[in-house]
């Protein structure tokens, strides 16, 4: 972790003070392959020779472009409106603010084909809020790439959107003060000073977005459905190829993982905002 | 140009109210026990706070007046504010953070950076650490930039909210003159150090549980301070001097013998009620004593406040009866002793 | 802290659903579980069955474990309620047989076509000969009151229509394509589901406005169908196996609750409408 040199310390256990008895660190130690074991599992199966062959079939390449796509556009709208909604979080005082919060985390706890499921009836073409998209805009969401992206967007958003909060509240409103006392107005401050200070948890909130976006299964398949070069994602691809040609499911799903793997040690360095 | 604060900030469990307060040009320190509303006094006028009644005006024009609706907000009130845990922007250079008001006004960077240079050469940051960023810097270095960064943007109103408690002594002279150097501007200086008071402030406003309970000049103010810790705080006398080891000589040659070593001009302050009076010279040659007139005496109860003039213009807390013993008059000539380790050095 | 932890579970989140959903087949399997009415109920009821796949009475009775095709859900059922020692384990035909070849626990597979079934007996998890319980065929079911006015099988190649599949790995999806090569229709196809259950309930939402389905599968979603003489003869043949070569009497009287005429499934076979084999 990045230590930084605030005036706070920095949390976190002093490896020299306390030791953990050496029977919970050996039950650590089989969870951690627990964890690690799958991997090990997909290295050991991965046709390595045959990789670049494999992932050059066009049915990957076409599942890696919508893949692209799909979790790109989706992170852009999970920034878009995530921030207004940390700011809320974490600047306004909401009368039922442990509602609110639970609701922006559900779905992160929901089974993702359930998320698909209620998505379906907000914005399906019958859905609550969908019928009105159809019949005003002859807007349909489900089976359209839109569709894939709102599915994603509605799992990742709570990742950036918590990210976000906890730097928000962290920072406080201390420095913002500051700036108005400097003749800084609301917007003014919020460009030159709050994004700046949160700059590495909107980073982090970023990344881990993205990272849910790319590996979205389940609310996309439910509510967008599966078709190739519209809706087929990675990890729909990988699914599908695993009945087909399960070395092209285990070469998709090492790049899956290397690019989970990329993002997650690369936030390690620098999760914490101060 | 006044500043009229008439009103009252409610917090979660207190409230300051202030009947009538004017602010004129110059320095004003603001005194007052720990959670009498010093910091907030400060923040209403800087429009951090809102007023829950009443009004403030700043230069004539109402600032904030709940009743009426309206509310200037800070960005656009021209007070500027040394925050007591400085606030400096981390993720900014130094040179930035003192640049940032001007650029918020309009300056270009380049503009604005000249002047935030000659800022910082005033406050007496080396040129090395500019380019640095604040977490970088030392204590003492971050409270200069925090002044810098407040006083960059010209404001009308400055609200420094114990502004030296960090920096290194040797700076403190020269922050203090920066500080008090504007005679056009409003300075509210929110302090515990009656050095501050002494010898920047020109007049004091005392606050005690949330009111205000004294104001005025100096002197005024120290003849009625209004509270007991006011009292205390304003009987406290300082005199500036020369140091060499543990001797500093006074102005007007006189030496007394301190308890701590400093070398060059310091304060010694002490406390009106460790000034030992007597009508014969006192035994004991190591005290510090010396021979003084009797200027004034204002009996307040029980106690009596003596006022003595040279070599030493120092204030004398005394029981009533021991002034009645010594037949205290305007005029007469009494010995005045102090032990050293009754001061305090401030370099 | 509160944040540390915060990061912490964000964390471990993604770790479990980008890395482990890419290897873990059980919870690939617990996130495709055909979308039914009751979507919640049905996946605890799922949860359950896993976790007890495995198990084994203590007793003498014995537990015997049934894995088939999602298609069969209500058959299954009327045979376990009849015989309580049945345990279901219920999914798409193609994800049985993967679980079965990576060694799950099981007594007793029923594949909804001959495909599925040969690769469970050429990889060795199906030691039993299967025998055909039924026949499935294809119908061409539309949404509730049929709002695209669909008419025949040709108008699957309208754009204007949302249409939906079953993907061609799974046996309702292979059937299908044949059905269409052979018509020589190109479909104009919006999705092709995992499974036939859940691409009912998307026409039975209105989400989809046609589809090729099993006609079990639309007699039970209540769904319009409308004729298509170009499916007669497209039809599935459900097969059963036991696991072991020489089954236990208690496995094999769950064998027999299919496969005699009379018996419990081979009659809720015929009441869901499945055909004569």
């Amino acid at each position: 972790m990045n230590v930084s040199s605030g005036a706070r310390a920095a949390p976190g256990p002093d490896p020299g003070v306390s030791r953990p008895p050496a029977a919970l660190t050996a039950v650590g130690f089989v969870a951690l392959g627990l964890l690690a074991l799958p991997l090990v599992g997909l290295l050991q199966r991965a046709p390595w020779s045959a990789l670049p062959s494999v992932l050059g079939e066009s049915e990957v390449l076409e599942a890696l472009r919508v893949s692209l796509v799909v979790s790109l556009l989706a992170t852009a709208a999970c920034v878009v409106l995530g921030l207004p909604l940390a700011f809320v979080l974490a600047r306004r005082r909401l009368r039922f603010g442990r509602v609110v919060r639970a609701i922006v985390m559900l779905p992160m706890v929901l089974p993702p084909v359930v998320a698909g499921t209620a998505l379906l009836f907000a914005l399906g073409r019958r859905g609550l809020v969908g019928q009105w998209l159809d019949s005003w805009f002859g807007v349909s969401l489900p089976f359209t790439t839109a569709g894939a992206v709102v599915a994603a967007a509605f799992v990742a958003l709570p990742f950036f959107v918590v990210t976000v909060e906890a730097a928000l509240r962290q920072a406080g409103d201390d420095l913002d003060e500051a700036a108005a006392t400097l003749g800084a107005g609301a917007w003014s401050t919020l460009a030159h000073v709050t994004l700046p200070t949160i700059r590495p948890a909107l980073a982090a909130g970023t990344a881990l977005a993205w990272a849910r976006a790319v590996g979205e299964f389940g609310a996309t398949l439910t509510f967008a459905g599966n078709f190739p070069g519209r809706t087929r994602t990675l990890p729909l691809e990988t699914y599908l190829a695993l009945e087909r040609n399960p070395e092209a499911a285990v070469a998709i799903s090492l790049v899956l993982m290397a690019v989970a793997l990329a993002v997650l040690i690369t936030l390690r360095d620098r999760w914490m905002p101060r | 140009m006044t500043v009229e604060l008439d009103g009252s900030v409610v917090r979660p469990g207190w409230a300051l109210r202030v009947d009538r307060l004017e602010i004129d040009e110059g320095v004003t320190a603001v005194i007052g026990a720990n959670g009498t509303g010093k910091t907030t006094l400060g923040r209403a006028v800087a429009g951090l706070d809102r007023l829950a009644s009443g009004r403030l005006t700043i230069a004539g024009s109402v600032a904030d007046d709940p009743a009426a609706g309206v509310f200037v907000p800070a960005s656009r009130r021209r007070v500027g504010m040394v925050f007591q845990d400085l606030r400096l922007f981390g993720h900014l250079r130094v040179i930035d953070n003192v640049a940032f008001g001007l650029r918020r006004a309009g300056a270009d960077r380049a503009t604005a950076r000249r002047k935030a240079g000659a800022l910082l050469e005033q406050v007496g940051v080396d040129s090395a650490m500019w380019t640095r960023r604040p977490a970088a810097l030392s204590g003492g270095q971050r409270q200069r930039v925090a002044i810098a960064r407040a006083l960059a943007p010209d404001p009308q109103v400055l609200i420094v909210d114990e502004p030296l408690a960090s920096v290194d002594s040797s700076g403190r002279a020269g922050l203090r003159a920066l500080i008090g150097e504007s005679p056009a501007r409003h300075t509210l200086l929110i302090t515990h150090d009656p050095v501050d008071v002494a010898t920047v402030a020109r007049r004091v406003v005392v606050l005690d549980g949330g009111a205000v309970a004294g104001r005025g000049s100096v002197t005024e103010v120290t003849a009625r301070p209004g509270c007991e810790w006011a009292a205390t705080f304003l009987g406290a006398n300082v005199v500036s001097g020369l140091a060499e080891g543990t001797s500093v000589t006074t102005a007007t040659g006189l030496v007394l013998t301190v308890a701590t070593e400093a070398t060059g001009p310091v304060y010694v302050t002490f406390p009106a009620h460790a000034v030992t009076l007597h009508r014969d010279r006192p035994a004991g040659s190591a005290r510090n004593a010396w021979q003084a007139e009797l200027a004034r005496v204002d009996v307040d109860g029980e106690r009596a406040r003596v006022h003595l003039a040279g070599p030493l213009a120092v204030r004398a807390d005394i029981t009533r009866r021991s002034a009645d013993e010594l037949e205290l008059r305007p005029g007469v000539t009494v010995w005045a002793s102090l032990k050293a380790t009754e001061l305090t050095v401030v370099t | 802290m509160r944040d540390h932890s915060r990061a912490h579970l964000a964390d471990c989140y993604i770790r479990a659903s980008v890395a482990g959903r890419l290897t873990s087949a059980a919870i690939k399997q617990a996130i495709t579980f055909p979308l039914a009415a009751a979507l919640l109920t049905t996946a605890a009821v799922l949860a359950a069955g896993c976790s007890e796949a495995g198990s084994e009475g203590a007793g003498g009775s014995r537990e015997v474990v049934v894995m088939a095709a999602s298609s069969l859900t209500d058959v299954v059922e009327a045979v376990s309620a009849a015989d309580p020692n049945v345990t279901a384990v219920l999914s798409g035909s193609s994800t049985l047989v993967a679980q079965l070849s990576a060694g799950a626990d099981a007594d007793v597979l029923i594949t909804a076509d001959a495909a599925t079934m040969d690769r469970a007996t050429a990889d060795g998890s199906i030691r039993g000969k299967p025998a055909v319980i039924a026949t499935n065929t294809v119908v061409l079911a539309t949404a509730p009151g049929n709002p695209g006015g669909v008419a025949g099988l040709a108008d699957l190649a309208r754009r204007d229509l949302l249409v939906g599949l079953c993907a061609p790995e799974v046996p309702c999806g292979a059937l299908a394509r044949r059905a269409l090569d052979e018509a020589r229709i190109a479909a104009s196809v919006d999705t092709l589901e995992l499974n036939v259950r859940a691409l009912a309930a998307k026409i039975s939402l209105g989400e989809l406005d046609a589809g090729l389905v099993y006609g079990t599968d639309a007699a039970r979603a209540g769904l319009p169908t409308v004729n298509a003489p170009e499916l007669d003869g497209h039809a599935n043949d459900y097969y059963i196996a036991s696991v072991s070569a020489e089954p236990a009497p208690a496995v094999a009287a769950v064998i027999d609750a299919f496969t005699e005429p009379g018996s419990v499934g081979a009659e809720a076979l015929r009441v869901h409408g499945f055909g004569q084999p």
